[in-house]
């Protein structure tokens, strides 16, 4: 007989489906394992980064369940999103009409890939019953000061018209497009991230299964550093006297010194610098070399 | 990270005075100093921070050693960079003699003692942003009113439904502020007229906590069960792309402390293992469109069958390792499925089924047969390693080719023989009887295989299990199980004759070489009793039989 896959997994796949193979319950009788893949932003068609991805997760699903784990494996959508928005104001489909169309796409390709989902657990990020739960969430973290409003100065990305999270802004640029980002006062709500900062940082100690260069990565971002603030007084009758000389081109300032510091106003500097301004002596922050340390880029 | 930003300053002209030396300190203005963090401005120690090592040789400022290895005196003009390692103070006043980290508590003490400052802990993290202006997202579920300010919206009217939009104009202010019904609301405390808010979250939000939600996605009225949550996690494997690195999964383990400060969960981790897949290249770049080096996967499913492309981006790397795509890549993996297949189809009509009784048959078994046994359980010791313990799925799909290779070779040897013989010879053979211990190690070596085979290529594996004759699908069969008696090399004894009379027996692997024979031989101390403070002439081995040594 000859080898013709093609016809196998059709076959396969509709029977796995019907008899709820990948299907599962809370069973405390055996033991469990919950194995994830990432789940997709809807883009449209599933790629070849998709296919290997799930494909590593399917091996220990499977694996697993011939090993007699209560295996949870499950799949989704993280539906919402600025591309499904921007295609609508280019005049496509609505993003609502959009994402569902890309979703059926998408899972029927994963499904003619034969991963062992429980699609009945299938789920996605614009479903209001969904949503609902991150509403939800909000309140509550308002109601424990988790979650606030203030104004602020935020990245903005003018390309895609919106705000971007620290984390989001890459070299100077919007994670998504690259556009450098630009700065914009607004009222914005916030989530109090700082307040676990040292747990977050504790618990990557106990993470002995993940990379080592993700978890550098994090404790570098959350960048913990111990010093002192310390209080320097400024030498009475120094300060700006003469006007920069005509060969320091003003253009070699960056945009963010000369905002900070206008030498055409140099007589009417802030109040701050004429106090003494409080500087901060950064002191223990060399206990960790790996970690990106206080205050300066580079 | 942003090193490579050149560095630029301005002097202010002004000098602070520091309070730990009375010496007037320039104050300048730089690009690499982070204006929100801390008060903005930092004392820069040129000898001890590369960053500022680099700024001060740059605008020629004093550059001085404050801290050496061995607390002698360095002049700065020897440094080529900042020393940025711990030791001992030098040149410090009082704090001269002290290692670096006894001085930082010095100094701090002191400056708190007379007013100065105090100790600090910064962090470059700050709070998330989670405001955007656009349509396509969770609408924030807050009613601003003049009387009673920011109102939350009560839990028995959630979810705030997104409304329809049908025009997307692209311009910087919400889309929701332009639905007169959406905004206008009564304020949920007093009655009056209210304004809902109309920006919507940070997706990122949506993506840090679907982990909890796929225990119980139905839930109607919790987000998640705690009981089921209890039960399912941790994840005990995630996996995903680096990118995913700060954002996503440092977002959800700030997610999990939340929801464990709520009451819903009870660990502290939402993910016990990771592991970061890497990219799929063609042509040594990410495969795109713009690029015109998409490789589509649904094509290569219609061609080769998904198993094939399952099985070729398992084996083609180490999952975390970069890949660089091949059709010759894929066409491999088909023509190993292929080539499985047809041994099995080979075989099936002999081995299927419960035909011939298993019992006893391994214990009268050819040397050939026991190698293949032999094989078969180091195979399985091998992948379950490989999957289970190190994710290295490549190696794992390396060990069951060696295995169909063996069984290839073994085939070649029976009364059956190899499969790809011509049509007529089969024929022949039709009737042909084979030893049951034959049939047992062969049985047991392909469904093995098609086990191991099946979380890789499963459709395959599910038809050859069926044409095998087992009721049951393969989905729900259990892993083979690995039999350590068996997988060990084998064992026989050799011999030792000195001046022609056997002194001493070695234990040793069938396999072993002539010289690691002579070599445990002259190692062997019942031997080294006739040899010691003699001359050894002469080694005879025979291998697998006897050694043999002369000595005078």
């Amino acid at each position: 007989m000859e080898y013709r896959p093609q016809d196998l997994d059709r076959k396969w796949q509709q029977r796995w489906a019907s008899s709820r193979a990948f299907e599962v319950e809370v069973d405390p009788s055996r033991p469990k394992f919950y194995c994830l893949e990432m789940f997709a932003y809807p883009s449209g068609h599933a790629h070849m980064g998709h296919v290997r991805n799930y494909s590593i997760g399917d091996v220990l699903a499977r694996m697993k369940r011939m090993r007699g784990y209560n295996v949870l494996h499950p799949f989704g959508w993280d539906a919402f999103g600025l591309p499904a928005e921007n295609a609508a104001i280019k005049g496509g489909l609505h993003p609502e009409a959009s994402t569902r169309g890309n979703i059926a796409h998408m899972k029927g390709q994963l499904q003619r890939l034969g991963i062992s989902y429980a699609w009945e657990r299938e789920l996605a990020t614009c479903d209001a019953e969904y949503y609902k739960w991150n509403q939800w969430l909000f309140i509550r973290m308002f109601e424990k000061g988790l979650a606030y409003r203030r104004r602020s100065s935020v990245n903005w990305c003018p390309s895609c018209q919106t705000v971007l999270a620290n984390e989001q802004v890459v070299d100077g640029g919007c994670w998504r497009c690259g556009t450098p980002v630009e700065t914009r006062d607004l009222e914005q709500w916030f989530f109090r991230i700082t307040a676990y900062a040292d747990e977050l940082l504790a618990g990557a100690e106990t993470l002995t299964r993940w990379p080592d260069k993700v978890l550098t990565m994090q404790r570098n971002w959350i960048g913990r550093s111990e010093g002192a603030r310390v209080q320097f007084p400024l030498e009475p009758g120094s300060g700006i006297r003469d006007p920069p000389s005509k060969s320091s081109p003003r253009a070699s300032i960056p945009s963010m010194v000369r905002r900070s510091c206008c030498w055409r106003r140099s007589t009417r500097l802030s109040p701050a610098w004429r106090r003494g301004r409080r500087i901060r002596r950064r002191s223990g922050s060399r206990c960790r070399p790996s970690v990106r340390r206080t205050g300066r880029h580079g | 990270m942003s090193g490579e930003i050149e560095k630029q300053g301005f002097d202010t002209g002004f000098r602070a005075i520091n309070p730990f030396t009375n010496q007037p300190v320039p104050v300048w203005i730089a690009n690499f100093v982070l204006g929100e963090y801390g008060t903005g401005a930092v004392m820069a120690v040129p000898a001890h921070d590369q960053r500022d090592f680099e700024f001060a040789r740059k605008f020629n400022l004093p550059i001085r050693v404050v801290i050496t290895p061995d607390g002698k005196p360095l002049p700065a003009d020897t440094l080529s960079e900042a020393a940025e390692a711990y030791g001992t103070l030098v040149d410090s006043g009082e704090y001269s003699g002290l290692p670096s980290a006894e001085a930082q508590k010095r100094m701090v003490a002191s400056a708190r003692a007379r007013g100065l400052g105090e100790a600090t802990v910064q962090y470059r993290l700050k709070d998330w942003g989670i405001s955007r202006q656009r349509y396509w997202g969770t609408p924030i579920p807050m009613i601003y009113c003049d009387r009673d300010g920011i109102v939350p919206v009560p839990d028995d009217q959630l979810p705030v439904v997104l409304p329809n939009v049908a025009q997307f104009s692209g311009r910087g202010d919400s889309p929701l502020a332009q639905v007169p019904e959406f905004v206008n609301v009564r304020c949920p405390k007093c009655g009056g007229p209210a304004r809902r808010e109309t920006d919507t979250m940070d997706t990122f939000v949506d993506s840090s906590w679907y982990f909890y939600r796929f225990v119980d996605p139905r839930n109607d009225g919790h987000a998640f069960d705690p009981a089921a949550a209890k039960y399912w996690l941790p994840v005990d494997f995630y996996v995903g792309g680096v990118e995913h690195a700060i954002l996503h999964l440092i977002y959800s383990r700030f997610f999990a402390r939340v929801f464990r400060d709520l009451g819903m969960v009870d660990h502290d981790e939402p993910f016990a293992h990771l592991l970061t897949q890497g990219m799929v290249l063609k042509d040594g770049a990410v495969m795109s469109k713009s690029k015109g080096n998409v490789v589509d996967p649904d094509e290569m499913m219609q061609k080769y069958g998904a198993d094939a492309l399952r099985l070729y981006v398992l084996f083609v790397a180490p999952p975390e390792k970069e890949v660089e795509w091949t059709d010759a890549g894929l066409e491999g993996s088909f023509r190993f499925l292929a080539r499985v297949w047809r041994v099995v189809d080979h075989w099936c009509e002999t081995v299927g089924g419960e035909g011939v009784d298993a019992a006893g048959a391994f214990s009268a078994l050819t040397a050939a047969e026991r190698a293949l046994r032999r094989k078969t359980h180091e195979t399985i010791r091998r992948v379950t390693a490989d999957i289970e313990e190190r994710q290295q799925l490549n190696t794992a799909v390396s060990a069951m080719m060696e295995l169909v290779n063996e069984l290839y070779a073994f085939s070649d040897q029976t009364a059956i023989g190899a499969p790809g013989r011509r049509a007529d010879e089969d024929v022949e053979r039709v009737g042909v009887m084979e030893r049951r211990e034959t049939i047992c190690v062969v049985r047991e070596a392909i469904e093995a295989l098609v086990r191991m085979l099946a979380p890789f290529a499963p459709h395959t594996a599910e038809e050859m299990w069926q044409q095998l004759d087992h009721a049951t699908d393969l989905s729900a069969a259990s892993w083979p199980a690995y039999d350590p008696e068996v997988a060990r090399a084998e064992e026989i004894v050799v011999p030792v004759q000195v001046n022609g009379k056997v002194r001493s027996r070695l234990t040793v692997p069938a396999e072993v070489s002539e010289q690691e024979l002579e070599r445990l031989a002259l190692a062997d101390p019942a031997v080294q009793t006739y040899t010691t403070g003699k001359t050894v002439k002469k080694v005879v081995v025979a291998r697998g039989r006897l050694v043999s040594l002369v000595v005078q």
